[in-house]
C-alpha cells in the first residue's frame, strides 16, 4: 500500500517537472536505447550470417583450391597431376567422415560467361560442370525439371540446369524453358531444369543473387568440350557429415590429396569455419563496445538521478520531517523515495524502449546493404529490467539518506 | 478537583542536555510533572524556556537524557526511533503552527497520511478520514489541494489529519501562530469541544490568551517547570 503510494508520487514527482525529469532520464533513455539497438544489430548480423552461411553451403562445406606450391617443392610441381575427378574418386573410397563430393569445373570461374538464345542474351553467368552431388553442396533448389543425373555425365549429354535469373534473361515469362536450347559459347545445350530462384535479402540487396546466374552442365561434357578432355578441376569441394569431426575430415582429406598428388602441396584445404570464427570475433566486439555504450549510458543515467534525487530530497526535507512526525518509520520513507526511483526507472525504462524501437527502425533505414537490425523482445525485457534495476541502485543512496533524516531537525526546516 | 483524572503522561526528573560547542546546555533541567487522561494542558513561557524541547519529548521524537518517561502506565523514554514512530502514528496527533499539510496530496490524502503510518483499522481508513474532516466542518473541501484553502481551514485539515486515529494524546505547536483572530478564535473552540469529548490535548504556545483556553497551565522557565503563580 505504502509501495503504491509510494510509486504513485514517484509519478507525480515526474509529471510535476517534466523538463527537468526528461533531462534526469535522458542517460537512461540513452542506455535502454542502446542496448535495445545493439541487441538489434547484433541478432540481425547473426541472422544474416547464419543464413548466408546456410546459402553457401554452412559449416559442413569444405572446399579444395589450387594454391601455389610451397618454395622448396617448385620444381616438383610438374610430377603432381593436378585436382581432377581421381582426386573425388580417392577421397571417396578414402575418408569415410565425407557424405558427397563435388568436383566442378568453371569454363570461367569468376563467372563472366555469356549464355545465348535467339537473340537474346544472358551475361556474366557462372557455367560450369557438375555432378548431382553439387545440388546438396552449394543448396540448389529446383523449381522446374530435373536437375544432372550421373547418367547425363557419363554419356556426355549436352544439357543444362539454368539459374532463375539465366531463364528470365533468356525467355519470356510465357515460353516453358523446358526442352528449349540454348547456346553456350557457340555450342547448344537442351535445358533439362531450372533452379527455384534464390534470396537472400540484406538491406534491401539479394546477396545471393550469383546463385541464380548458375548454368550447370554435366561434368564429363564441360571437361571434354571446354578442358580439351583434360581432368583438372577448377573446384573440388566436399561436404562433411558430422561437424562435429570437422577437423579429423579435413585432415583425412589433407592426407589423402597429398598422396594423390604425389607428395605436392599444390591445393589448400578451406573451411567456412574461419568464416564463423570471424563472424563471432566481430559479435563480441559489437557487443562489448555497444554494451560498453550501453553500461557507461546507464551508469551515467544512475548518477544523474541520485543527483536529482538528492536535490529533489533537499526540497522535500520538510515533507519527510512531516511524514516522520506523523508516525513514518525509517523504512517507511525509505521504501517510498525506492518506490520513487523505481517509478523514475519504469518511466526511463518505458521510454528508453521507445526510443530503442525508434532506433532499430532508424538504423534499418539508414544503413542499407547491412544486415537489417532485428527488434528482439528478450532485449526490450532486458532494457525495461536494466532500467528498473538502475532506478533502484540510484535511489538506494538519497532514499537511505532521506530514511536517517532527524524528524526533528526536519521539521525545523524552511 | 473532586476526582483525579488517570496519568496518561508522567515525567520523573526529566533531563535534556545538547552538547553545543564545548558548552553543555540544559534545555530541561529536571522536569517532573503528570498530565492527566482528558485534561486539556497549555504549556507556556518564553523562547528558550525549554517548552520546544517538551514537546519534542512527549511527542517521542527525541529521548531524554536521563530520567523517565511514561505513556499510559509504559516507559517510552527509551524506545527504538522505530517504536517511536509506530507510537507517533497509533497513539499521537501533531498540529503544527505551519500547518505542514503535504501540498501536492488532497485534503483527504493529507488526512489519510498517519492511518498508512498505523498499519492499523486499514478498511474505515476513508470512512474515518471522512468523519475527521466533518468533525472540523471541511467535508466540502475534502478534494481540494491545501493550496486552495484558507489559513484557518488549513488548520482545520491539519486537526482532521491530527483526529483522524483516534490518538490518545493531540500535541499542538503553536496552533494560532499564523492565524488571524477570528480563525484563532475558531481553532480554539474547535480544541475546547475535542476537550469536552474527552480528548487529552497538549497546547505550546507564548500567547497567554490563548493559553488561558486551556483548564490548566504548565509555565516553562530555563528549563524547568514554574511554580504555578
Amino acid at each position: 500500500m505504502l509501495f503504491l503510494t509510494g510509486m504513485r508520487d514517484g509519478v507525480r514527482e515526474i509529471l510535476a517537472h517534466p523538463v527537468r525529469s526528461l533531462l534526469t532520464l535522458f542517460g537512461l533513455i540513452c542506455g535502454v536505447a542502446s542496448l535495445i539497438a545493439m541487441i538489434g544489430m547484433v541478432h540481425g548480423m547473426l541472422a544474416g550470417w547464419r543464413a548466408f552461411l546456410y546459402e553457401t553451403g554452412g559449416l559442413e562445406k569444405v572446399g579444395s583450391v589450387a594454391s601455389r606450391p610451397p618454395a622448396y617443392q617448385k620444381h616438383l610441381a610438374g610430377i603432381s597431376p593436378g585436382r581432377t575427378a581421381r582426386d573425388a574418386e580417392g577421397i571417396w573410397r578414402n575418408v569415410p567422415g565425407v557424405t558427397h563430393i563435388s568436383p566442378e569445373f568453371a569454363i570461367d570461374e569468376y563467372g563472366g560467361t555469356e549464355v545465348k538464345r535467339k537473340g537474346r542474351r544472358s551475361p556474366d553467368n557462372l557455367v560450369y560442370g557438375v555432378v548431382p552431388d553439387v545440388i546438396v553442396i552449394n543448396r540448389y533448389e529446383m523449381e522446374r525439371g530435373r536437375f544432372i543425373a550421373s547418367l547425363d555425365g557419363e554419356r556426355g549429354r549436352c544439357v543444362a540446369v539454368i539459374g532463375a535469373q539465366v531463364a528470365k534473361d533468356l525467355f519470356t515469362p510465357a515460353e516453358d524453358p523446358l526442352g528449349q536450347t540454348i547456346d553456350v559459347k557457340g555450342q547448344p545445350y537442351r535445358v533439362i531444369g531450372v533452379f527455384r530462384e534464390a534470396v537472400f535479402m540484406q538491406g534491401g540487396r539479394n546477396v545471393v543473387a550469383s546463385k541464380n546466374r548458375s548454368v550447370c552442365l554435366p561434368l564429363k561434357t564441360a571437361l571434354l568440350r571446354f578442358n580439351g578432355g583434360s581432368e583438372r578441376l577448377t573446384w573440388l569441394n566436399f561436404r562433411v557429415g558430422d561437424v562435429e569431426h570437422l577437423d579429423e575430415v579435413v585432415d583425412a582429406i589433407q592426407n589423402t590429396l597429398v598422396i594423390l598428388h604425389r607428395g605436392v602441396l599444390d591445393f589448400s584445404l578451406e573451411t567456412q569455419e574461419e568464416r564463423a570464427t570471424e563472424y563471432r570475433r566481430t559479435e563480441r566486439s559489437l557487443k562489448t563496445s555497444m554494451g560498453g555504450v550501453s553500461a557507461i549510458s546507464l551508469f551515467v543515467g544512475g548518477i544523474v538521478i541520485t543527483n536529482i534525487m538528492l536535490a529533489s530530497i533537499k526540497e522535500r526535507i520538510r515533507e519527510i520531517g512531516v511524514r516522520k512526525a506523523l508516525g513514518a518509520r525509517r523504512r517507511d520513507i525509505f521504501m517510498q523515495l525506492m518506490a520513487e526511483a523505481l517509478a523514475i526507472g519504469a518511466v526511463g525504462g518505458a521510454l528508453g524502449v521507445l526510443a530503442g524501437i525508434g532506433l532499430v527502425n532508424l538504423l534499418v533505414w539508414l544503413l542499407p546493404g547491412q544486415p537489417p537490425p532485428l527488434l528482439v523482445p528478450s532485449a526490450i525485457a532486458l532494457g525495461f529490467g536494466a532500467s528498473l534495476l538502475t532506478g533502484l541502485i540510484a535511489g538506494a543512496y538519497p532514499a537511505f539518506t532521506a530514511a536517517r533524516l532527524d524528524p526533528i531537525g526536519a521539521l525545523q526546516n524552511e | 478537583m473532586t476526582s483525579l483524572p488517570a496519568p496518561l503522561i508522567e515525567l520523573e526528573d526529566v533531563r535534556k542536555t545538547y552538547r553545543m560547542g564545548d558548552e553543555d546546555v540544559h534545555a530541561l533541567a529536571g522536569v517532573t510533572l503528570t498530565i492527566g487522561s482528558g485534561e486539556f494542558v497549555a504549556v507556556v513561557g518564553p523562547s528558550g524556556s525549554g517548552k520546544s524541547t517538551l514537546m519534542h519529548l512527549l511527542g517521542l521524537m527525541d529521548r531524554p537524557t536521563s530520567g523517565r518517561l511514561s505513556f499510559g502506565g509504559q516507559d517510552v523514554s527509551r524506545l527504538s526511533s522505530s517504536a517511536q514512530a509506530t507510537h507517533r502514528a497509533r497513539k499521537l496527533g501533531f498540529v503544527f503552527q505551519s500547518f505542514n499539510l503535504l501540498p501536492r496530496l488532497s485534503v483527504m490524502d493529507n488526512v489519510l497520511l498517519p492511518l498508512s503510518y498505523a498499519r492499523d483499522g486499514g478498511k474505515d481508513g476513508r470512512r474515518r478520514a471522512a468523519e475527521a474532516l466533518e468533525r472540523v466542518g471541511l467535508s466540502h473541501r475534502a478534494r481540494h489541494r491545501p493550496g486552495q484553502l484558507s489559513g484557518g481551514e488549513r488548520q482545520r485539515a491539519g486537526i482532521a489529519r491530527a483526529l483522524v486515529n483516534r490518538p490518545e494524546l493531540i500535541l499542538a505547536d503553536e496552533p494560532t501562530g499564523n492565524l488571524d483572530g477570528q480563525n484563532v478564535e475558531r481553532i480554539l473552540e474547535l480544541f475546547r469541544e475535542l476537550h469536552s469529548g474527552g480528548q487529552t490535548i497538549v497546547l505550546v504556545t507564548h500567547d497567554t490568551n490563548v493559553a488561558a483556553s486551556a483548564r490548566r497551565q504548565i509555565r516553562m522557565q530555563n528549563g524547568r517547570v514554574a511554580p504555578a503563580a
